[in-house]
């Protein structure tokens, strides 16, 4: 991965709600940047190097289980920007990465989540 | 029977019409099973009624296999309270389940971004206002069920909102 890298990011269909009559259209909940219990901390992401936006879509729901709206996207310099690490470890899957929330209290963890979906519909 | 000199525009499968002399304010076209054609005023999308009716279809392990579903009892009192307390000149959140079982409630003005965690077990909310430009963060824990604190989110959002 390069500092410019994508980060692609699945979003769930609960995490974005439709808005028909503003120019916005939809809008993506800040949670959809926030790890969940399963994550320990640690936001799974699909390395964008290995993967394109619609290729990790189609990975992420081809089970059945898993649900996405779609992708979004963030970089590791926007990360590093934030103090979160990043970094793939390919693990479940090759390409797989993510970015790290260890350590942090949940008010620092809702505060970086809001700064990563502001970079992400930049 | 439809007007034939009202104007509309057509998004994601509605009619969207502006002011109409049938209906103050913003309506929507509906056709019934039976053919017939009726002018409704719109809802807000962002109505939180419908919204809870929305969130309270949520089954547990609906975010991908993890995530509580809110509880229905919890939801409609949130709803109540939300109608009660909520100041009506301010603009509706957008409104997420949460995967601990609660709720979210979200605004977004401009450098601002603002959530509401609600805890709607235990009738609590953790308030954050982030604004990009400086990167303050007004945070505030709040207990939903004493009016007073409804009265100081209000305030906050008031500032935060009109600013």
């Amino acid at each position: 991965m390069n500092p410019e890298t994508p980060l692609l990011r699945q979003v769930h269909p609960s995490f974005v709600q439709v808005d028909h009559i503003s120019a916005q259209v939809f809008s993506v909940t800040s949670q959809a940047f926030k790890p969940t219990p399963k994550d320990g901390n640690k936001l799974s992401v699909y390395n964008g190097d290995k993967f394109s936006a619609k290729e990790s879509f189609e990975h992420f729901t081809s089970s059945g289980i898993n649900k996405s709206f779609g992708v979004m996207a963030v970089t590791p310099v926007e990360c590093e920007t934030e103090n979160l690490p990043c970094e793939e470890n390919n693990d479940p899957f090759n390409g797989h990465a993510f970015i790290d929330f260890t350590g942090l209290p949940n008010n620092q963890i809702d505060k970086k989540a809001k700064k990563l979906r502001n970079a992400a519909v930049k | 029977m439809m007007p034939s000199t009202i104007k509309g525009i057509y998004k994601n499968g509605q009619v969207i019409l502006e002011e109409t002399p049938e209906i103050n304010g913003p309506a929507e076209v509906l056709v019934t099973f039976t053919g017939d054609v009726v002018l409704r005023k719109a809802l807000n999308p962002l109505d939180i009624t419908e919204r809870i009716k929305e969130l309270s279809l949520l089954q547990d392990g609906w975010l991908n296999g993890e995530g509580m579903a809110p509880k229905k009892e919890e939801l409609q009192w949130f709803s109540n309270i939300f109608e009660s307390c909520y100041d009506t000149a301010l603009p509706l959140p957008y409104l997420y389940p949460a995967v601990n079982g609660g709720v979210q409630a979200e605004w977004v003005n401009g450098n601002y971004d603002v959530s509401l965690n609600v805890d709607l077990k235990n009738k609590k909310a953790f308030y954050q206002a982030l604004n990009h430009t400086n990167d303050h963060v007004d945070e505030i824990t709040l207990d939903l069920v004493k009016r007073e604190d409804w009265q100081l989110l209000n305030t906050k959002l008031l500032t935060v909102l009109k600013a």
